[in-house]
């Protein structure tokens, strides 16, 4: 997971347009510190199918999947799907009463790692 | 100049690869300036020349796969090698095959353009979809497309 991780950030830096790999942290979110743009998750999906070898949709990480599967018509995480989405994301920065908007600015390298470790296995 | 840098469309087979050229011309205005008594074709010129077979092509196979049409943005161009030189007279034979196509999502191609059958330029192309604006952009893509590929074989 954390060789997974390291070449995750590394990949992201020129496809964001950064100086270098020191400005990604694990809990760097992808919107929100790291400023990438709708566009940007086209080259990262399409990054990740090059450099790890496994597709991801973009629904699986813009929460598109959960919103048609689990988010009731509120548009609010409930308790047991905030628990599901840390699960799947190795985290626990997900809490009931979040919207889909919110959940998306906060999405971290280390959530995009856990996908592709998880797609990998 | 009008910038349709694809003069035909010469073979298409679907989700795989389309083949196409463009005719270089002392008359292109591109020359005047590119450069004055030492015409040489840009290569920003073949990369957008490839591009726009590219993105066609793309455009084509998901509305062929009976998906709603979409426009096709350039949105990643990278290890583009320019290989040799392109002049009035030439005649630049553009290949794309189709490393990946997800619909919904994006394409990938690799692309080259040949002359006299050896590489000038080669690279790799990512196109993300969008809903087109307005039914005018529509129209004229779709006028370019069948014009292009009026004499276009089809490899099924």
């Amino acid at each position: 997971m954390q060789d997974i991780e390291a070449k995750l950030k590394e990949n992201l830096v020129p496809i964001l347009g950064l100086e270098s790999v020191d400005d990604i942290h694990s809990d760097s979110a992808l919107v929100r510190d790291l400023g990438a743009e709708s566009i940007d998750y086209i080259e990262i999906l399409y990054m990740i199918e090059t450099e790890f070898g496994v597709k991801i949709k973009i629904s699986e990480i813009t929460m598109n999947d959960y919103g048609v599967e689990g988010i009731p018509e509120d548009g609010r995480l409930t308790a047991e799907l905030a628990a599901q989405l840390n699960r799947d994301f190795d985290s626990d920065q997900f809490k009931e009463g979040q919207t889909t908007a919110d959940i998306f600015q906060i999405f971290t390298v280390h959530n995009l790692a856990a996908v592709i470790s998880k797609k990998m296995s | 100049m009008r910038f349709y840098l694809v003069d035909k469309v010469t073979e298409m087979c679907p989700g795989k690869y389309v083949e196409g050229y463009k005719c270089v011309s002392l008359s292109d205005d591109i020359f005047n300036e590119h450069f004055p008594g030492s015409p040489i074709f840009p290569g920003t010129l073949i990369i957008e020349g490839m591009a726009q077979l590219s993105g066609l092509f793309l455009e084509w196979c998901r509305t062929r796969a009976g998906y709603p049409p979409r426009r096709a943005a350039l949105t990643l161009v990278q290890r583009v090698k320019f290989r040799g030189m392109v002049t009035p007279g030439d005649r630049l034979v553009y290949r794309a095959d189709v490393k990946c196509l997800y619909p919904d999502e994006y394409g990938a191609v690799k692309v080259k353009a040949l002359k006299d059958g050896r590489v000038c330029a080669e690279g790799e192309l990512l196109f993300t979809f969008l809903d087109i604006a307005d039914a005018g952009m529509l129209e004229v893509s779709d006028a370019l497309m069948k014009f292009a590929t009026r004499d276009a074989r089809i490899v099924e």
